[in-house]
């Protein structure tokens, strides 16, 4: 074994060697070398090569926000379903798992992420997960490059798009997940070798799913975006998915066929956010004005304060939930002063200084504390708008800087500054027994043996404490410690700005 | 805007020393007498790094025949049975060299993986048995040492094989 421990790390160092690249000052620059590289050997599988992390200015903060990047985004090769390419992947304890996902249904669907501490694949929660996480490679890509880990962000993206692709056999018809959330969660052990059936589930015209259908649409005009650049086959290949689903979701107007996440990830929210939020991002993607036309239209649709005409604010962008980011996208394009940039201002003043006398509970430690479920996930991800509000070179500036204070303090609350780190792997005191059954490894199909994790799941946010900042380490306090990729999704980007070194903000390649 | 920075670990890697053995088998002596010896084995799967299923896993138990050689019979005097096992087939006594012989127990076809109680382990019985009245000395068996009644311990002296490779312990004369 020992033997074998060698030969993967020589291949990953093997793998390295050839394309690592001297840090370069121009991201221009390394944009095109990336670009390079994909005409090397790699061009098969169309997946980066890992890069060489260029040389860090020195750090300045509390924590270290480079290595937390890092690992959060090394969390996703942990939730990898399918076939396993060890070439990519930088971890020895995850094989091939859910082989025949979809042969029930007679096509290929293998591959995606595994939800949480589970072994579901729920495409709204993955396509969110996917969304944000290129939300953030679109909003900070030299921050990704400063730190060397645009290949691996890219590569994580790539690994839910390719499965999304997967999912979308025709133009209509959208499988939206892999295995019953009942008997996946009956069953407690490793994701190679999952005993039970995974049966697939799909919607179509005569039974939609647009919350599903739009959200995927969104993560694929994101990955349009910003693959652009090192593969133009396949950003086209996602934008014609991307547009098709769109149509599905758009035209059918309906959640009825989504039902097999009941229970677990039922639209509470409805579609119209999900809606607009896909239309933003085709038009972001495409130039084309009738997207932009169309994720405005929904405006009236996406809720209000019970009892108001005030456009909602007291919640959080999430799965469910995507208005938040809509407003923000909008405010920026629209660039009018006009209802869009009250509504994220609104929203980020309730998270921070507060709004009309409200304010979010804070827990003492200073904690914006939403809920008791997945708590850090939504400060994290709230921190990531206040990051792009505060970039944004027509946005208040006064609330600018409140915002960006905001997000520095939830990051810092997250990575340890009341003595604990909610990272799995990183800091002082982090967690060590997770909600999740790959890491943990038991063999009997029982969370208490073994009493120790078996792995580290570096990177992992967990669910994070109560509103006194009460917190317990327990492998089945599932409040506390469960893990999801819609966990880290925030959590990742939010980290962006910490690192982000550029003086002056990014320039945008979009219509902005 | 100059934030904090801090720099990402260059070595960093999720590849894990392997703690614990993966893949073995754990025997005691279930019953014996002047002419045989009966053993329980019971093949693990606790595969982490990373968990697999195993469909095609086998062991081999090495005995010594110089008693019987001693006594003017041979290797086909002997004879394997199975009072009780899960799944495995279990071949006729087999040459290695010079006196050692061994038994295969092959689990090929019965899938052992790390995912519940009746899953990681599979339980096999077997007797190896010399003629009535013939003396069967157990203590020069390779993978007789360290055995003892009514409990079982992990040997490395019962060499485990995925697919005829070897995976865990040693043959004879290994070093």
């Amino acid at each position: 074994m020992v033997l074998a421990v060698f030969i993967i790390l020589g291949t990953v160092l093997l793998f390295a060697k050839p394309w690592g690249r001297e840090a370069s000052n121009t991201p221009d620059e390394s944009g095109i070398k990336a670009g390079d590289d994909l005409r090397g050997e790699n061009k098969s599988s169309g997946y980066l090569p890992e890069e060489k992390i260029p040389k860090q200015p020195p750090a300045t903060g509390a924590f270290n926000y480079g290595e937390a990047l890092q690992k959060a985004i090394f969390f996703y090769e942990c939730q990898r379903s399918g076939k396993l390419d060890s070439a990519t992947l930088r971890l020895n304890w995850r094989g091939d798992s859910g082989l025949y996902d979809g042969k029930d249904a007679g096509i290929d669907l293998t591959g995606g992420w595994y939800d949480a501490g589970d072994h579901v694949k729920f495409n709204l929660p993955m396509s969110y997960s996917a969304a944000m996480l290129g939300w953030a490679v679109y909003e900070y890509e030299d921050a990704f490059k400063q730190s060397g880990q645009y290949n691996h962000i890219l590569n994580s993206i790539k690994w839910a798009c390719d499965y999304f692709i997967k999912c979308h056999p025709e133009k209509d018809v959208y499988y939206y997940q892999v295995g019953d959330g009942h008997a996946d969660h009956a069953w407690w052990g490793p994701a190679e070798v999952m005993p039970m059936e995974r049966p697939s589930y799909k919607v179509d015209k005569s039974s939609p799913g647009s919350a599903v259908v739009g959200e995927t649409s969104a993560a694929l005009a994101i990955a349009s975006i910003i693959f652009e650049k090192v593969d133009k086959e396949y950003s086209k290949e996602c934008l014609k998915h991307a547009k098709e689903l769109f149509e599905l979701a758009d035209t059918t107007k309906s959640d009825e066929g989504y039902t097999a996440a009941n229970g677990f990830y039922n639209s509470w929210s409805g579609f119209y956010d999900e809606l607009s939020w896909a239309a933003v991002w085709l038009y972001l993607a495409t130039g084309d004005s009738s997207y932009l036309a169309k994720a405005e239209s929904y405006s009236d649709k996406w809720g209000y304060e019970p009892q108001t005409d005030t456009p909602k604010y007291k919640w959080a962008q999430c799965w469910d939930d995507v208005t938040y980011g809509t407003y923000l996208l909008l405010a920026r394009i629209k660039n009018d002063n006009g209802i869009y940039k009250e509504s994220i201002e609104r929203h980020l003043d309730w998270w921070t200084t507060g709004y009309n006398g409200e304010r979010i509970t804070y827990t003492p430690k200073g904690l914006a504390w939403l809920d008791q479920w997945g708590a850090l996930r939504y400060a994290t991800t709230t921190a990531f708008l206040a990051c792009v509000y505060s970039d944004w070179e027509n946005g208040d500036k006064d609330k600018a800087k409140t915002y960006l204070e905001f997000a520095r303090s939830q990051a810092d609350y997250v990575l340890g500054s009341t003595g604990k780190s909610f990272v799995v792997g990183f800091g002082e005191n982090s967690p060590k027994r997770p909600h999740h059954r790959t890491a943990h490894g038991s063999w009997v199909d029982s969370q208490t043996e073994p009493p120790e994790h078996r792995h580290v799941l570096y990177g992992a946010l967990v669910g994070g404490p109560d509103n006194s900042d009460n917190y317990t380490d327990d492998i089945s306090n599932y409040v506390c410690n469960e893990v999801a990729c819609d966990y880290n999704a925030g959590f990742v980007d939010c980290l962006q700005k910490c690192i982000n070194f550029m003086v002056e903000a990014p320039t945008r390649n979009s219509a902005v | 805007y100059k934030l904090y920075g801090g720099s990402p670990d260059p070595k960093f890697s999720g590849i894990e020393e392997v703690t614990e053995d993966e893949i073995f088998v754990e025997a005691g002596v279930n019953a014996s007498g002047s002419n045989f010896i009966e053993i329980k084995a019971v093949v693990n799967n606790k595969s982490g790094w990373p968990a697999r299923v195993c469909e095609n896993l086998s062991f081999r138990y090495f005995i010594d025949i110089e008693e019987l050689a001693a006594a003017g019979k041979t290797a086909s005097d002997l004879k394997v049975s199975s009072s009780y096992n899960q799944g495995a087939k279990l071949s006729d006594v087999k040459h290695y060299k010079d006196n050692i012989y061994y038994v295969e127990v092959d689990l090929s076809g019965t899938k052992i993986y790390p995912g519940g109680q009746s899953a990681y382990k599979k339980e096999v019985q077997f007797r190896i048995s010399a003629p009535e009245g013939t003396v069967l000395n157990s203590e020069n068996d390779y993978s007789y040492q360290g055995l003892s009644a009514g409990a079982v311990v992990k040997s490395e002296d019962i060499p485990v094989y995925d697919a005829g490779v070897l995976v865990f312990g040693k043959e004879p004369g290994a070093s």
